[in-house]
């Protein structure tokens, strides 16, 4: 991916604190900028507010409101798309042919998540926390 | 409660463990990454922590298991007695897509997995229960074998008997001696299949083998 499409942010949606928290804080270690939300409908605020474009592990079974739904919400805006969505199940969507398979999402992870696979999904569509920090610091020309 | 909201129940309880566990899970894989982790009893004490969470995610898949099983049987309740569903099955075959459904859990868990098929080991059995089988014992024997064990998964004719057997260089994993949730639930699948079992114990050796009826 070229420099101009990576993600500056993340945004890590599932309703277990254990994960959701551990994953902000070992990404965060590593440099790069990432919050959390706890259900659908705090994702779509937290979205909102958050610079894009954004990473979004998306978890698809939430209280308030599921990832199903905040994806449909999502899609109907059109200035959503710069946004890049991984979705988060406890099934195997591909191993089941009565399975819904949410579109426009770049990538499906299977729980129990593993770290190395979310690691590898943030290295490709944020690239280096270095490269994420240069995107977020706006460049400042100073002249004599 | 009635049975149904028993199972539902039960079924959410499972879910909610699962979760749990995954992440306890998720955080000891994170923990090692951290500079705090270079202390010795932190690297002495974690892996007893990962393995406790790996064995209890392990019973609660099981339990799983037993729970399906048993809404299942009380399904058939009160339906008209039918025959049962045999139909001539490659137990060779079952081994096989058994030992690659197991390959990744093997590799995460350091134990090879290993089969020695014959070709063509035909029986006369309930085709989803032998394969459910199959896998509840090949996952027994996973779990309960130490990093840099093997289990080996085997289909041959024993006496011209077809013979499935799972082996584990683990001592002490099968045993008929000794009340296993997982052994009870493969009898009972296979009741109809009309298996029979052997166990056989020795010195860095425990197996198990299901013998089918050759019809």
């Amino acid at each position: 991916m070229s420099d101009l499409n990576l993600c500056r942010n993340i945004l890590i949606t599932d309703d277990n604190d254990g994960v959701r928290e551990a994953l902000i804080a070992a990404l965060s270690s590593h440099g790069y900028a990432a919050t959390g939300a706890r259900n659908g409908r705090d994702a779509i605020e937290k979205l909102s507010k958050m610079p894009g474009p954004t990473l979004i592990f998306l978890d698809l079974m939430m209280p308030v409101l599921d990832g199903w739904s905040v994806l449909e919400v999502w899609n109907k805006d059109p200035a959503f798309s710069e946004n890049r969505v991984v979705t988060i199940s406890a099934v195997n969507l591909k191993s089941r042919t009565d399975a819904r398979i949410p579109r426009n999402t770049v990538g499906r992870l299977q729980k129990p998540l593993t770290f190395k696979s979310v690691f590898e999904l943030v290295q490709k569509y944020c690239g280096s926390a270095a490269t994420m920090t240069a995107k977020r610091t706006p460049s400042t020309t100073v002249y004599p | 409660m009635n049975e149904s909201e028993v199972g539902n129940f039960l079924r959410l309880l499972t879910h909610d463990l699962q979760n749990q566990l995954g992440a306890v899970d998720l955080n000891l894989q994170i923990i090692p990454t951290l500079h705090s982790a270079e202390d010795p009893l932190m690297k002495t004490l974690l892996p007893f922590v990962s393995r406790a969470s790996m064995a209890s995610q392990d019973m609660i898949e099981t339990l799983s298991d037993v729970q399906s099983f048993a809404r299942s049987v009380s399904q058939l309740d009160g339906e008209p007695s039918e025959a049962p569903n045999l139909t001539r099955t490659n137990l060779s075959t079952k081994v096989r897509d058994c030992a690659l459904i197991l390959t990744s859990a093997a590799k995460n868990r350091a134990v090879t997995l290993l089969t020695a098929i014959e070709d063509d080991i035909m029986a006369t059995v309930e085709s989803e229960a032998v394969h459910r089988s199959i896998k509840i014992l090949a996952n027994e024997a996973l779990r309960a074998s130490f990093p840099d064990s093997t289990v080996v998964l085997s289909a041959f004719f024993s006496n011209s008997v077809p013979t499935v057997e799972i082996s584990t260089t683990q001592e002490g994993v099968f045993d008929d001696h000794r009340p296993m949730l997982t052994i009870y639930l493969v009898r009972q699948l296979l009741e109809l299949s009309q298996a029979k079992f052997i166990f056989t114990a020795s010195e860095n050796r425990s197996a198990i083998q299901v013998q089918f009826k050759n019809v």
